[in-house]
């Protein structure tokens, strides 16, 4: 709607599967926990990289649909932050689905 | 490297959001405006799906509503200035853990950095007026009616009143 209306935009995207379906005018995906798209409070310099690769896309891209997967591991311990970025209560839509996605086969 | 969208999902969650959640194949229509200048000349704002809001100067959004209506998500939109300091932010957003965002609203909307880039001449400028949204807008099928007739055009109106060139859309 904005690129629509004439303004350039650029996405940063944890989840590109979504964004490649939706379409995008262009977007970086990196594979940091939700919440987190820019990386760690506190941390500039990684706030920083990240945007910098988002204005080189918005620069660089010549078409829409343009999807550039950026090359940062989160530097965190992972099987930690796999609930880290969780809330700290289920959102209602999980809760009240919760019987639903517990009965899921593994 | 490939990006894994699914990647820091439990794997039930994971399955239940593949199974649930329709998205559709719309990417044949997405449109595209170039840049028009160089980023050093470009006049940027932001706006993220995280939930921010002015602490004690904004009303959150409107969880209590959701906690009865599951299904619905607060589409209304805070405008978030340049000059706001850490502390001034706030989150009401119930899908992720908003403590990272409350301590350095930076890692979503990240002013600063955009002040920064500013200053070094990197890029233009950073517009004086940024935007949050709540990103859940329901489910199955997320209602993005109000974003895309009333909200839309309201940030979209403002932004063109301040120049605004390019923007960065950072999801929670």
């Amino acid at each position: 709607m904005f690129e629509q209306g004439g303004i350039s935009t650029i996405l940063v995207t944890m989840m590109p599967s979504w964004a490649e379906r939706y379409g995008v005018p262009r977007a970086v995906a990196v594979e940091f926990p939700f919440g987190h798209p820019l990386g760690l409070p506190g941390r500039p310099d990684m706030q920083t990289i990240v945007t910098k690769d988002a204005l080189d896309l918005l620069e660089g891209a010549t078409e829409p649909n343009t999807i550039v997967h950026l090359e940062h591991t989160w530097p965190e311990d992972e099987t930690q932050w796999r609930r880290k970025w969780q809330p700290a209560a289920a959102s209602p839509l999980v809760a009240k689905y919760l019987d639903q996605i517990r009965a899921i086969k593994t | 490297m490939v990006v894994d969208s699914y990647k820091w999902l439990p794997y039930r969650l994971a399955a239940w959001m593949r199974m649930e959640w329709q998205a559709p194949d719309e990417s044949a229509s997405t449109p595209f405006t170039p840049l028009a200048k160089p980023l050093s000349s470009t006049r940027f704002a932001l706006l993220t799906t995280g939930g921010l809001y002015l602490k004690g100067q904004q009303p959150p959004f409107d969880v209590e509503r959701e906690a009865r209506e599951p299904d619905w998500g607060d589409p209304s939109y805070r405008i978030i200035p340049r000059e706001t300091a850490l502390e001034e932010i706030a989150v009401a957003h119930t899908h992720y853990n908003p403590a990272d965002a409350e301590q350095d609203f930076n890692i979503l909307l990240p002013i600063h950095r955009f002040l920064e880039l500013e200053k070094a001449g990197d890029i233009g400028s950073l517009a004086p007026s940024n935007y949050s949204v709540m990103g859940y807008q329901g489910h199955p099928i997320p209602d993005y009616t109000q974003w895309q007739e009333r909200y839309g055009p309201e940030i979209l109106e403002q932004m063109k009143s301040e120049g605004v060139e390019a923007l960065l859309l950072t999801p929670a």
